[in-house]
């Protein structure tokens, strides 16, 4: 079982990154980043260590062989 | 109500010219447009030069392709050279384009003519089509109902019979949700199947563009056109396109058709639970193999989406973000709720995609497509904010998103099909979900169900 770390101050994460939202639309997103939060922080134990992001690879005609005509997918 | 088939039949055996059947929906726009709002933009005068060049070229011989002579209807995110294309949203409503988006000049190469441009969820970011800069859009089988989002203008437009096909695009159910409510066919195809080159963009790596239409094999005409490898669109791919169109006599004989044991057919609406395991017992007297199948964390899946979604869209609009005034109180709070996201969350999540797509994979050695409803419920009222299915109160959005968004970051391929309606008269949607690429058995598998299910040419009673 994986311990989840406090839940982040949305509000002080705001006044740093987005000062320009004001308090009452503020007021409306907490809720909804404190319930996606809930489900996703957890989840982020679940990819091994060596787990790379499923970015669209980008290939060049140098870099392409036979059969890499997908190399864009994983 | 005709198909795409029958129009390019009607055509074809000069019983009908493009311009007569463009004049016919045009006719049909202007007198349904006031009530269901489908339309932002109405080509009219390019709609009938593009339908007389049409029958001038068919009198010569020539016939571009499969969709010569057919009106067609354009979400109103697909850039349409000299024609606004405003995303629904206050900061592109002067925007006119130099040129098409992919997906419009492989239309326009086999033959369609454009009728117009579709209304649609602010921004292509909800599921109501209540946008307050253009006008709510309403659903042709009850007005007080909303067409779903964000393509609901071309989900109203289709069902309402206003064109043979429109363009949708679908982010985190967006083909599909309309398609559902609406009563047509949705198709959001693999990721890279269809180019995403100028198409307005809500979200860099879980767009998709697609086709609503009367009939599966309508939608498969349209990917046969659409489909493919365009190099202006680095996540397109180069895998050969396959013919989508399935045959007239279809066989579900050998198919293994997967009903998810888990997750999909939690919380729905009683009448949409019946009629989707009815899709499924026709599906068994086709022939198919019906198997019960254990997805992967769906809950997990769609949360993972959502993280990726708020901040690719976040990230997309920060330029325009200084101007909240400009924007609808919903999507202003999901731009929001983005710029807060840490980056950690952001590739964490794509990582988290990458070990989803792997586990997903184990569910397709045991089915060759899964059976799912594509909406818990028929469509909310229009002002609706929260639904009670199966006994929990569920926010409209997230409970019209729940069983569609997760597959947009799979990257699979998913068709939204009618297959009864409510007590109430309300259409209700089943989806089929395919292998990466498998476009082709999805629609055999939905063409062969939608000739049992014989709901296609159901008309909306309220017009």
């Amino acid at each position: 079982m994986y311990n989840v770390a406090p839940m982040r101050n949305w509000k002080q994460i705001a006044a740093a990154l987005a000062p320009d939202i004001p308090e009452a639309d503020l007021a409306r997103v907490i809720p909804a980043l404190d319930a996606l939060e809930a489900v996703f922080r957890p989840l982020m134990h679940r990819a091994p260590h060596e787990t790379e992001p499923a970015y669209i690879m980008l290939v060049t005609k140098a870099q392409s062989e036979p059969g890499d005509e997908d190399k864009a997918h994983i | 109500m005709l198909t795409i088939g029958e129009a390019a039949s009607l055509q074809r055996d000069r019983k009908l010219s493009a311009v007569e059947l463009t004049r016919h929906y045009l006719d049909h726009i202007e007198k349904l447009n006031a009530k269901l709002n489908a339309f932002i933009t109405v080509t009219s005068e390019r709609a009938l030069a593009d339908a007389a060049r049409c029958d001038e070229e068919r009198k010569h011989g020539k016939v571009r392709g499969p969709l010569h002579g057919i009106p067609v209807a354009i979400k109103d995110v697909f850039c349409t050279r000299g024609v606004r294309t405003t995303c629904g949203s206050k900061l592109f409503s002067d925007y006119v384009p130099d040129h098409d988006a992919a997906v419009v000049e492989r239309l326009q190469a086999a033959g369609a003519v454009l009728l117009g441009k579709t209304t649609l969820h602010e921004l292509a970011y909800g599921i109501t089509s209540n946008n307050p800069h253009f006008g709510t859009v309403h659903n042709p089988w009850d007005l007080e109902r909303l067409p779903g989002g964000s393509s609901g203008g071309s989900g109203s437009a289709v069902a309402s019979g206003m064109c043979l096909m429109a363009m949708g695009t679908d982010t985190g159910g967006s083909i599909r949700i309309p398609a559902s409510f609406c009563g047509t066919v949705g198709l959001k195809p693999t990721t890279g199947r269809v180019s995403r080159y100028g198409i307005l963009p809500l979200d860099f790596t879980l767009d998709h563009a697609g086709p609503l239409t009367a009939s599966v094999r309508d939608a498969a005409v349209v990917l046969n056109v659409i489909a493919g490898r365009d190099t202006r669109d680095d996540s397109s791919s180069a895998r050969p396109v396959a013919n989508y169109l399935p045959p007239a006599e279809i066989s579900l004989r050998g198919v293994r058709v997967g009903l998810p044991e888990n997750f999909f057919f939690d919380r729905l609406d009683p009448e949409v639970e019946r009629a989707v395991r009815g899709v499924a017992d026709a599906a068994k007297g086709l022939g198919a193999e019906i198997v019960s199948v254990k997805v992967p964390d769906m809950e997990g899946i769609n949360a993972t989406a959502r993280v990726i979604l708020l901040s690719e869209a976040s990230a997309a609009m920060e330029r325009f973000l200084d101007r909240r005034g400009d924007f609808g109180a919903d999507v202003l709070a999901l731009f929001d709720q983005g710029r807060l996201i840490p980056a950690t969350y952001y590739i964490n999540a794509q990582r988290l995609r990458r070990v989803y797509m792997l586990e997903f994979q184990a569910v397709f050695e045991r089915a060759d497509c899964l059976l799912t409803p594509a909406t818990p419920t028929p469509a909310p009222r229009i002002g609706q904010t929260e639904l009670v299915v199966g006994g929990n109160r569920e926010d409209v959005r997230l409970a019209s998103t729940r069983l569609v968004r997760g597959i947009n970051l799979l990257g699979l391929p998913a068709l939204s099909l009618p297959c009864g309606l409510s007590g109430e008269g309300l259409p209700i949607g089943a989806q089929l979900i395919g292998r990466a690429f498998e476009e082709e058995l999805v629609l055999r598998v939905g063409a062969a169900l939608e000739d049992v299910i014989g709901f296609r040419g159901r008309r909306p009673p309220a017009l």
